[in-house]
């Protein structure tokens, strides 16, 4: 399944919400036709380039006195010429700002009107590729005269959905002016937001920017849409193997997961969740569940600090030095000088993966693993370092022992946990 | 009056074990449980306990002797009484790699992090975490329930090809080597224990050089070596590997890959998720005694 982009139609209102650009995939430009003029153009292209949304051109009826919504009679070849001067503006100001156009939708009335007549489908799609050129996505509804005509030209096309207006049963929007046309309710927007992108017959989802609360729906769907975009295989079929954006909480994103019914178990490694079920009861999509940290960067809590006293002693002290060309003492020194956060607990019963380890010091693992590590020895592979709880096997760097440390309890668990902070007195 | 198994002669490795611990994996704790459930099911449904009662697993022969009450005694499927006092010998597996020995009213050893079974690498849970010794005295459950049988010819067929399901790390492989996993002869490597069974029989190559970070792990999980062999992840697998992961193998079929003895045949057979998930609840009713 390809991503779903969240595409917003933006440059109409003076007072709006530059959030909205860094929520926005696609900013569907108003560009003079219902609204808009050179000022808000530019301003939309900036916000754009900073915020990392694709620019795109939104032309429409002229008609800046029912702000497009009112159906009109207009000739084909006057449409056309219409629509390319209004994305010629655009594309003039866009060039100027360095920034691409690279997507289209038409507004409003013409929007309806068009998809529903070939002849102005093709006059809109003429004027569209006259002004932009035909490296083009064009956003119109899944089936109508604008696709076809955007597939004539040989443009890209988008279907959309829309996750802020009521659809009646057979799929149709409810028309604007009757009631439940415009969803305004977070839930019910979510509801159908995961509907649309999961049903496999849209590419993209769109909110209006003049919707009251336009944040915070647009919010609600960027994250829904992000959650339902991220990677997940089958581990077994007990098991969901998730792959983790990097700045996901990840403690975090363990609790959540952990919380959806039917999980009876959630494993959080350097670049994935894992989440584990009877498969005969399987959870309901577990990535919904990271929507909400998705939506914004979760305030850092504060984490426990465990000091751990460490012997800088191991068999392998003198190659990490002689390999770093750093004396032994400068080795110990700079893997205690470090505040390390436990970024994975697994492989052994209580074994964190703290990291990061200066990069001066960051070894390798040895190029065969040892059969016997004695318990509580301290070592390093790459950029992490961790405590053996246990005598196992094992192919880390050994620098050290770690004394006066149970890293397992029977009744607890892991003593270090996922996101706990981790420091090294160097003792002796 | 609860009595007690004691251990009253030497013999090979032997260790409790159940049904397993599941919820621990965050903590690095490895499911665990029988290394052939289907036989551990048979013993326990035999003597009425629950299919996932705590009974031994047994790599070798053991003597043994019932203290403080009679009991029903079941090894694998074969059921018979032993007297207060009364020392009996279990022979080693003869077609399996491990036999279970189930006591009436289960091994009441403590329950740690929700399961009674032993965890070695960690010295955790069953007798004191580790193997069984001569002299070693285990707590009896009260009797409960009724006997019944479980038939589980089919589930271990030894020469029935071993159901996964293909991925997670598909693209990390060859495309060439998932039809090689699926179209040649393995055998089990001596070098296999309850944390993973090491199979002998063609490389499965893959472009991988051992950099990639850990990412999570099941039983029943196969990962590649470097060197191209493959290494199926047992009940007390590290929960966390690096080893790219060609396919994992079926729940219903843990047992059926456990049971195999070294230099036994392998051979694997993909079939898709909804397959699994029946094949699952075929199962799970098959262990719980048709209920």
């Amino acid at each position: 399944m390809t991503e779903c982009l969240l595409n917003i139609d933006l440059g109409e209102l003076p007072e709006e919400d530059e959030r909205l650009y860094a929520l926005a995939r696609v900013a569907n430009i108003a560009c003079g036709g219902h609204a808009g003029d050179e000022a808000s153009m530019r301003r939309a292209l900036t916000l754009c380039a900073r915020h990392g949304a694709s620019a795109g051109a939104h032309p429409s009826y002229e008609d800046r006195g029912h702000f497009g919504r009112r159906a009109l009679e207009v000739a084909p070849e006057v449409l056309r010429g219409q629509v390319a001067e209004q994305c010629a503006r655009l594309a003039r100001l866009a060039r100027e700002a360095q920034v691409p156009v690279r997507f289209a939708k038409p507004h409003g009335a013409l929007y309806h009107a068009a998809n529903a007549s070939p002849a102005l489908a093709r006059a809109v799609v003429a004027g569209l590729v006259e002004a932009l050129g035909a490296d083009l996505t064009l956003i119109s509804p899944p089936e109508g005269a604008l696709r076809d005509a955007a597939n004539e030209a040989g443009l890209t096309h988008a279907r959309e959905g829309f996750a802020d207006r009521g659809t009646r049963p057979d799929g149709s929007l409810i028309p604007r002016g009757q009631p439940g046309a415009v969803l305004t309710d977070a839930a019910r927007i979510r509801d159908n937001t995961v509907r649309l992108a999961t049903g496999g017959t849209v590419d993209t989802l769109c909110v209006h920017g003049d919707t009251p609360g336009a944040v915070e729906l647009a919010r609600e769907v960027r994250s829904t849409l992000d959650a339902l975009a991220l990677r997940v295989e089958p581990l077994g079929e007990g098991a969901l193997r998730l792959q983790l954006p990097q700045a996901l909480e990840r403690r975090l994103a363990r609790e959540a997961l952990r919380a959806v019914p039917h999980v009876l178990d959630a494993v959080i490694t350097e670049e994935h969740a894992c989440v584990y079920f009877d498969p005969a009861a399987p959870p309901e999509e577990p990535r919904l569940a990271l929507a909400e940290l998705l939506r914004a960067p979760a305030s850092t809590a504060a984490t426990p600090l465990v000091t751990l006293r460490v012997r800088y002693d191991g068999p392998d002290l003198d190659k990490v030095a002689e390999r770093a060309g750093l004396t032994v003492d400068a080795v110990a020194r700079l893997h205690a000088a470090r505040e390390y956060t436990v970024r994975c607990v697994g492989f052994l019963p209580g074994f964190a993966y703290l990291g990061d380890v200066d990069p001066r010091i960051a070894v390798p693992r040895l190029p065969s693993p040892r059969v016997r590590v004695p318990a509580l020895a301290v070592g390093i592979a790459g950029e992490r370092t961790g405590i053996y709880p246990f005598t196992s096997p094992g192919g880390w760097n050994l620098i050290g022992t770690a004394l006066d440390f149970t890293a397992f309890h029977p009744d607890r668990g892991a003593v270090l946990q996922l996101g706990d902070r981790v420091r090294f007195e160097r003792v002796g | 009056m609860a009595g007690w198994l004691e251990m009253a002669g030497g013999g090979g490795p032997a260790m409790v074990q159940d049904g397993g611990r599941a919820g621990q994996m965050h903590h690095g704790v490895p499911p665990g449980g029988a290394l052939v459930p289907e036989l551990l099911a048979q013993a326990n449904l035999a003597v009425g306990n629950t299919w996932g009662a705590a009974a031994l697993e047994c790599l070798g022969r053991l003597e043994l002797r019932v203290r403080g009450r009679s009991a029903r005694v079941a090894v694998d499927g074969r059921v018979f009484s032993v007297a207060e006092g009364e020392a009996f010998t279990v022979p080693p597996p003869e077609h399996t790699s491990v036999r279970y020995v189930a006591v009436d009213g289960g091994l009441e050893v403590p329950e740690v992090l929700g399961g009674r079974g032993t965890l070695l690498v960690a010295k955790l849970g069953g007798h004191e975490g580790r193997l069984l010794r001569n002299g070693d005295a285990l707590p009896l459950g009260h009797p409960r329930g009724h006997a019944r049988t479980l038939d589980v010819t089919a589930a271990l067929d030894a020469d029935a090809a071993v159901r996964v399901l293909l991925g997670p790390d598909t693209e990390r492989f060859d495309p060439l080597m998932a039809a090689s996993l699926q179209g040649s002869a393995f055998a089990v490597s001596p070098a296999t224990d309850r944390v993973g069974m090491r199979l002998h029989g063609p490389a499965l190559s893959h472009g991988d050089e051992g950099s990639g970070t850990s990412r999570p792990m099941v039983r029943g999980a196969i990962q590649v070596t470097l060197s191209g062999e493959p290494i199926v992840l047992g009940p007390d697998h590290p929960t966390t590997g690096g080893y790219p992961l060609i396919a994992t193998v079926i729940r219903a079929d843990w047992g059926r890959l456990g049971a195999r003895r070294p230099g036994a045949p392998v051979r694997f057979h993909a079939v898709s998720l909804e397959e699994a998930r029946d094949a699952w609840r075929a199962h799970t009713r098959l262990l719980h005694g048709g209920d």
